[in-house]
C-alpha cells in the first residue's frame, strides 16, 4: 500500500522533473551548437532565463478572460500529473495505478488544449495561427502515437508504464527485435512533433509565418511566461523519459535503495542526453518543413507502427 | 417515434428550410422503417411471432443466409435512425431546424434508441455469432466517427456542427459495439462485456454532454439571435456562467481528463487493445487500425470544440448581436448545470457507473465483468490483463494538488496580474474584432489536409467603383462539398424522379380515370385470389 517511502518517491520524482527539465533544454542547445560549430550558451541558460522571467512584471492584453490566466496553471498541473505516471529513476511507480500510457497521452492533450485555448483569448491573429497549427499537428500525431502505443503494448501485453519498463528490462537484450526498433523510430518521430522541434516546429524562431508553439504563447510575459516555458521543458523531459524508459529501461532502479537510485539517475541523464543529441542532429541536418508536408512525416510514423504490429504477428505467430 | 419527432422538427414550420429539413428527415427515417420491417419479417418468418419472444425463438433456427439478411436490414434500418454514415444526411438538417431543446432530446435520446435495437437484434435475436458482422459494425463506426467529425470541424453553424458531432459519437459507440461483437463471435464473452460497457458508457456520456452543448447552443441563439460561429465571440465576458457550463461540455466531448468523455474513450481504447489476447491475426490487425481512427477522431474532436469555444466565447465580439448578449436566465442555467455536474461525476466516479452498465451488458453477453474491473477506493478501473488500470478520481486529485501549488504562491505574493495593454500586433493598433482569427481560418489546415474529401469551392468577387484599381467591396464565399449528398443521394433521387416522370401520363387528374384504376386493381386482386390464393 501507500507508505511514507512511496510518498518520498513521488516527491523526489516531481522535484527531478521540475529541476532537470531546464537542464535538458540547455544541453540540447549546447549539443546543437556543437554540431553547428558554435560555442552556444551555457547549459544552465534556461535556469537563468526562468529566474529572470520570474522577477519581471507581466503585461497582459486588455481582451483576455480568466482562461488566459488559468491556462498556464492548468497545463502545468496536467503535465506534472502525467509525470507521476512515467517511470524516470524507479520502475515501480507508486502512483502508477492512476493511469497508463493512454492516460498520459490524454493529460498531454489537456495541457495542449488549454494552451491553444489561451492563444485565442487575446484576439490576436498570431495566437489563432499558432493554436490552429498546434491542433492540426496534434491531429496528425495522435493516430500515429496511438498505433505506436499499441505496438508497444502488443510486445509486452500492457499499457501500464511501470509494467512495460519492468517487462522490457527483465527481457534484457532479447527485447531488441525488429518490432521494438520499428516502434521506437515511430515514437521518435512523434517525439519530434510533440516537443515542437525541426522539421515540425522551430523552437528558436519568432518569425510569424512559421512559428507554432511560440505563436500560441506570444501574449504571455513575466511570471506567466516563466510557467509556460517551464511547462514546455517539462513536457519535453517527459517525452524523452517515455522514449528512454519504454524502449531502453535498462539501469532503472527496481527497488528503493540509495545506490540503485543514484545509479539510475546517472543512467537516466546519459540516456536523455543521447536522445537529445539525436534530436539535435536531426535539427541540424534538416530544414523546417512546410506545414502541409507534415502529414507525410507523420504517416511515415503511422506506417512504421503498423509494420511493427504486423511484424510482431508474423514473428511471434498466432 | 419518427412521425412524432417529425412534428418536433417542423415546429418552426414557417421557415422553408425547416420544412425541407422535415421532409428529408421523414423520408430517410421511412427508408429506415422499411428496412426494419424487412428485417422483422425475416425474423418473424422463423417462428411466426411478431413479439420479441418470437424473434428470440426464431433466431437460432434460421438459415445463415436469412440471419445475414436480417442483420443487414436491421443495420441499414436502425442505422438510418441512428445516423450512421452514409445514412446520416437527415441529421445535419433536422437538428439545426428543430428548436434547441428538441435537438438535445433527439441527439441525446432518440438516436440512442437505435443503438438499443442494434443490441437487441444482433445479440438477443440473432445470437451475434458471426465474425464479419462485428467487422461491418466496426467499419460503419470508424467511417461515421471520422467523417462526422471532419464535417463538424469545418461547419460554421453551431447546431449543424453539434449534429455532425453526434454522428461522430454514434461512430465511437459503434466502434465499441463492433469490438464487442467481434470478441463475442470469437468466443471471449468477458472481453465482449468490457467492450459493450465501453460502448454503453460512451452512449450515456454522449447523451449528457451533447444535451448540455445543445442547450448551450440554444441559450447562445436565444441571447444573440445567430447560430453562426463567425458572428459570436467574447461571450465569456457577456455570459460568464453559461461559458463555464459550456466549457465543461466542451472538455467532456473532447475526452479530456477528468471529464466524462475521457473515461469512455479510455475504455474504448482498452477494449480495442484487448484484441491482443485474441488468437485471430485479422482481429489483431484490424482493431489497432480502428484505434488509430479513434485517436484521429478524438484529436479532431478536440480541435473542433476548441474552435467552437475559442471563436465563440473568447476575445472580442464579432457582431452587434454578440456585443449585447446577456447571460442565460436561471432555468436555462439550471438545466445546463444539472448536465454539467453529471458530466463531471461521470468523469471522476466511473466505478459507480460501471456496475449499472454491467447489469445491462451481462444480460446479452452472458458475463458479468463489472465487479472485477471496477473497485471501490480509490475509484480504479482495472483491465483483466497486464496490470492496466486508470483511476480518474486520483488523476483529478493530483491535478488539483499541482494546481494549488502555484495558486498559493500567487496568493501569498498578493500581486495583481501586471500591466494591462493592448494585444500585440507588430506595433500596429489592431485590437479590433475584424483582425481576429476566424473559425474558417482556424480549421483551414484540416480543410487543406482533407481537400479530396471536402472538395472546397471558393468564390472571390470584387466590385469596382470608378477605376479597376479602386475596389469598393469584396465578396468571399467558401463552400464545402457534401460527398454523400453530391455523389450518392442527388444522383439517386434524380434517377427516381426522371423515372417517375415517365409514368406520369397515367396521372390524368380526372376522377373517372382514377375510379377505373381502382376497379381494375380490384379485378386483378380477385383473380389472384381465385386462381392461386389457396
Amino acid at each position: 500500500m501507500f507508505t511514507l517511502s512511496s510518498l518520498g518517491i513521488v516527491i523526489f520524482q516531481v522535484i527531478i522533473i521540475v529541476a532537470l527539465a531546464p537542464l535538458l533544454s540547455g544541453m540540447i542547445k549546447k549539443i546543437k551548437a556543437f554540431f553547428q560549430i558554435r560555442k552556444g550558451p551555457s547549459i544552465f541558460q534556461p535556469y537563468y532565463d526562468i529566474a529572470k522571467l520570474m522577477r519581471k512584471d507581466s503585461v497582459v492584453s486588455e481582451n483576455v478572460s480568466w482562461i488566459f490566466h488559468a491556462a498556464p496553471l492548468i497545463s502545468f498541473a496536467a503535465i506534472l500529473t502525467a509525470g507521476l505516471l512515467i517511470p524516470i529513476y524507479i520502475s515501480d511507480m507508486p502512483l502508477g495505478f492512476a493511469g497508463d500510457l493512454i492516460a498520459v497521452v490524454y493529460l498531454l492533450a489537456l495541457a495542449r488544449f488549454f494552451t491553444a485555448l489561451a492563444s485565442l483569448d487575446a484576439g490576436s491573429s498570431f495566437g489563432g495561427m499558432g493554436g490552429s497549427r498546434e491542433m492540426f499537428v496534434a491531429s496528425m500525431v495522435e493516430p500515429a502515437l496511438m498505433l505506436s502505443i499499441f505496438a508497444i503494448a502488443l510486445n509486452v501485453g500492457s499499457t501500464n508504464l511501470s509494467f512495460i519498463s519492468q517487462a522490457v528490462s527483465s527481457m534484457g537484450l532479447a527485447a531488441v527485435s525488429p518490432y521494438h526498433i520499428l516502434a521506437f523510430v515511430a515514437l521518435f518521430i512523434i517525439a519530434i512533433a510533440e516537443t515542437g522541434r525541426i522539421p515540425v516546429d522551430n523552437p528558436a524562431t519568432h518569425l510569424e509565418l512559421t512559428m507554432i508553439h511560440e505563436a500560441m504563447i506570444l501574449e504571455y510575459s513575466g511570471k506567466q511566461l516563466a510557467i509556460v516555458e517551464l511547462t514546455a521543458m517539462m513536457k519535453q523531459l517527459l517525452v524523452f523519459s517515455l522514449l528512454a524508459n519504454i524502449f531502453f529501461p535498462w539501469g532503472i532502479a527496481s527497488e528503493i535503495n540509495a545506490a540503485g537510485i543514484a545509479l539510475a539517475l546517472v543512467v537516466f541523464i546519459i540516456k536523455i542526453v543521447i536522445l537529445g543529441a539525436g534530436m539535435a542532429l536531426v535539427e541540424t541536418s534538416t530544414a523546417k518543413w512546410r506545414l502541409f508536408r507534415l502529414p507525410d512525416l507523420l504517416s511515415v510514423s503511422l506506417m512504421l507502427s503498423f509494420l511493427a504490429i504486423v511484424s510482431f504477428i508474423i514473428v511471434r505467430g498466432v | 417515434m419518427s412521425v412524432i419527432s417529425y412534428f418536433l422538427v417542423v415546429y418552426e414550420h414557417e421557415k422553408p428550410e425547416t420544412r425541407k429539413a422535415g421532409f428529408i428527415y421523414i423520408v430517410m427515417t421511412h427508408i429506415g422503417t422499411g428496412f426494419i420491417l424487412l428485417s422483422f419479417l425475416i425474423l418473424a418468418g422463423g417462428s411466426g411471432g411478431f413479439g420479441f419472444e418470437g424473434f428470440r425463438a426464431s433466431g437460432p433456427t434460421m438459415l445463415p443466409l436469412f440471419k445475414d439478411l436480417a442483420f443487414l436490414f436491421a443495420l441499414i434500418g436502425f442505422g438510418a435512425k441512428a445516423g450512421i454514415v452514409p445514412l446520416h444526411i437527415w441529421l445535419p438538417y433536422a437538428h439545426p431546424a428543430a428548436p434547441s431543446n428538441v435537438s438535445a432530446l433527439m441527439s441525446g435520446v432518440m438516436i440512442k434508441t437505435a443503438i438499443y435495437m442494434f443490441i437487441r437484434v444482433f445479440f438477443d435475436f440473432l445470437g451475434a455469432g458471426v465474425l464479419w458482422w462485428g467487422f461491418l459494425v466496426l467499419a460503419a463506426g470508424a467511417l461515421s466517427a471520422i467523417l462526422g467529425i471532419l464535417y463538424a470541424l469545418v461547419e460554421p453553424d453551431i447546431k449543424r456542427m453539434l449534429a455532425f458531432s453526434s454522428i461522430e459519437n454514434i461512430g465511437i459507440i459503434l466502434l465499441g459495439l463492433g469490438a464487442s461483437m467481434i470478441f463475442y463471435a470469437n468466443g471471449s464473452p468477458a472481453l465482449s462485456a468490457i467492450a459493450a460497457i465501453a460502448a454503453l458508457y460512451h452512449l450515456f456520456n454522449h447523451s449528457v454532454f451533447k444535451g448540455l452543448l445543445f442547450m448551450g447552443a440554444g441559450s447562445i441563439i436565444f441571447s444573440t439571435h445567430t447560430q453562426n460561429l463567425e458572428k459570436l465571440g467574447g461571450l465569456i465576458k457577456k455570459m460568464p456562467l453559461m461559458a463555464i457550463l459550456f466549457l465543461i461540455g466542451v472538455l467532456s466531448i473532447s475526452a479530456l481528463p477528468p471529464f466524462s468523455g475521457f473515461v469512455s474513450e479510455w475504455l474504448t481504447f482498452q477494449s480495442l487493445l484487448l484484441s491482443f489476447s485474441s488468437g485471430d491475426s485479422l482481429v489483431r490487425i484490424v482493431l489497432p487500425a480502428s484505434a488509430a481512427v479513434l485517436a484521429l477522431t478524438g484529436a479532431l474532436a478536440a480541435f473542433c470544440f476548441l474552435k467552437a469555444f475559442g471563436i465563440g466565447f473568447l476575445a472580442l465580439s464579432r457582431s452587434e448581436h454578440a456585443e449585447h448578449a446577456k447571460d442565460a436566465n436561471r432555468p436555462m442555467l439550471l438545466g445546463m448545470g444539472i448536465f454539467a455536474v453529471l458530466s463531471i461525476l461521470l468523469g471522476i466516479l466511473p466505478v459507480y457507473v460501471i456496475p449499472f452498465l454491467d447489469r445491462i451488458t451481462g444480460t446479452f453477453t452472458g458475463t458479468s465483468i463489472g465487479q472485477s474491473i471496477s473497485s471501490g477506493f480509490p475509484g480504479t478501473i482495472t483491465m483483466p490483463a497486464g496490470q492496466i488500470s486508470m483511476s480518474a478520481p486520483s488523476l483529478f486529485v493530483f491535478m488539483l494538488v499541482f494546481l494549488s501549488i502555484p495558486l498559493m504562491v500567487q496568493l501569498m505574493k498578493g500581486k495583481k496580474h501586471g500591466a494591462v495593454y493592448e494585444t500585440w500586433g507588430c506595433g500596429q493598433p489592431v485590437s479590433t474584432a475584424r483582425n481576429e482569427y476566424t473559425g474558417t481560418a482556424f480549421s483551414k489546415p484540416v480543410q487543406i489536409w482533407f481537400k479530396n474529401l471536402y472538395r472546397p469551392a471558393r468564390e472571390l468577387r470584387a466590385a469596382y467603383s470608378v477605376s479597376p484599381l479602386i475596389k469598393q467591396s469584396f465578396k468571399f464565399e467558401s463552400r464545402i462539398g457534401q460527398v454523400f449528398e453530391n455523389y450518392l443521394y442527388i444522383p439517386v433521387t434524380g434517377y427516381i424522379l426522371s423515372k417517375s416522370r415517365m409514368i406520369k401520363f397515367i396521372q390524368t387528374g380526372s376522377i373517372h380515370a382514377y375510379l377505373a384504376y381502382i376497379f381494375g386493381t380490384l379485378v386483378i386482386l380477385f383473380m389472384f385470389v381465385i386462381m392461386g390464393g389457396k
